[in-house]
């Protein structure tokens, strides 16, 4: 039969299974938008977005008093060393010589940045290399200047005690210094065992050691 | 307005070829859509993901300082190495 002068039409059921696939393919097509989100998006309706943001935070240490100098002095007759310790703010004391601590106090090093970090610090010199002769020793002891200013301790041995300097390495020995202004200083001292023979290159001469303190992510 | 042309080009069982024709287009146009949405939206989430990841970079510089110990040793002359 035919419409309108076309050419004779498809049978009903050839045109209800285009119909089947027709309304299949709409079904498809809204449940993509309803489950991707495109309706909500295009009408303001989004439910989240993504910003990208990187943070660049920059770690500052300040060393307020970063020279221990103990001047001139000499190992006292009879004795084969002298012991010259500094203690924190207050002048530095010495055992068996006659340098002077006025100047000698212990180094100073705060976080003043604005988060935690890790402190390490690592010698140019070990005490054989600092004084020579017989029996030397050069050693440091980290502790808190603020109170609870280190919240975790790196190197147990640092802390506290006097341990030998650490030359190969950085020696961590805070994992945890505190930012916060009045409770993030800590104090760095030092322990030299001066020996009364050392050797002509090193006596009378401005012997000098740098001590490098770097402050990094916090660890704990 | 495509359905409801073709069930007016139906009559007595038969039922007008363009009527068919115009569906099955309508219908592969909406699957083609509905690839695009999903395929794009894959792309979408992915970038997104990326973007999730960067926020969880934070670049710490560190700061290295220096401080310095020094003396002076005298030899005292009482004291004569052996």
């Amino acid at each position: 039969m035919k419409y309108n002068g076309e050419s004779e039409g498809v049978s009903r059921n050839i045109f209800n299974l285009a119909l089947v696939f027709f309304i299949f393919a709409l079904i498809i097509f809204v449940f993509s938008l309803i489950y991707f989100e495109i309706l909500g998006e295009t009408t303001g309706f989004a439910s989240y977005g993504y910003v990208n943001l990187t943070i660049n935070t920059q770690i500052t240490l300040n060393v307020t008093n970063n020279t221990v100098n103990w001047g001139a002095g000499m190992v006292d007759a009879g004795l084969v060393n002298a012991t010259l310790i500094t203690h924190g703010g207050s002048i530095g004391t010495k055992t068996g010589g006659n340098w002077s601590g006025t100047n000698a106090l212990g180094l100073f090093v705060e976080n003043i940045g604005s988060i935690n970090c890790s402190l390490s610090i690592q010698a140019g010199k070990s005490a054989a290399g600092f004084f020579g002769g017989t029996g030397p020793e050069y050693q440091w002891n980290v502790s808190n200047a603020h109170a609870n200013a280190c919240g975790d301790w790196g190197e147990p041995s640092s802390h506290g005690l006097f341990a030998n300097v650490n030359v190969s390495a950085a020696a961590v020995v805070c994992k945890k210094l505190d930012f916060h202004s009045g409770q993030r200083g800590m104090y760095i001292d030092f322990r030299l065992v001066v020996p009364y023979d050392v050797n002509s290159t090193i006596a009378n001469v401005l012997q000098a050691d740098t001590i490098t303190i770097s402050g990094d992510t916090a660890l704990a | 307005m495509a359905v409801k042309n073709a069930e007016k080009s139906v009559s007595g069982g038969r039922v007008s070829k363009k009527a068919v024709v115009a569906l099955l287009i309508l219908a592969a146009l909406l699957i083609t859509a509905s690839v695009a949405i999903i395929t794009s939206n894959n792309s979408a989430k992915v970038i997104a993901e990326n973007n999730n990841a960067n926020n969880a970079n934070v670049n710490v510089i560190p700061a290295v300082e220096s401080a310095k110990v020094s003396l002076i040793i005298n030899p005292n002359p009482n004291n004569i190495p052996k």
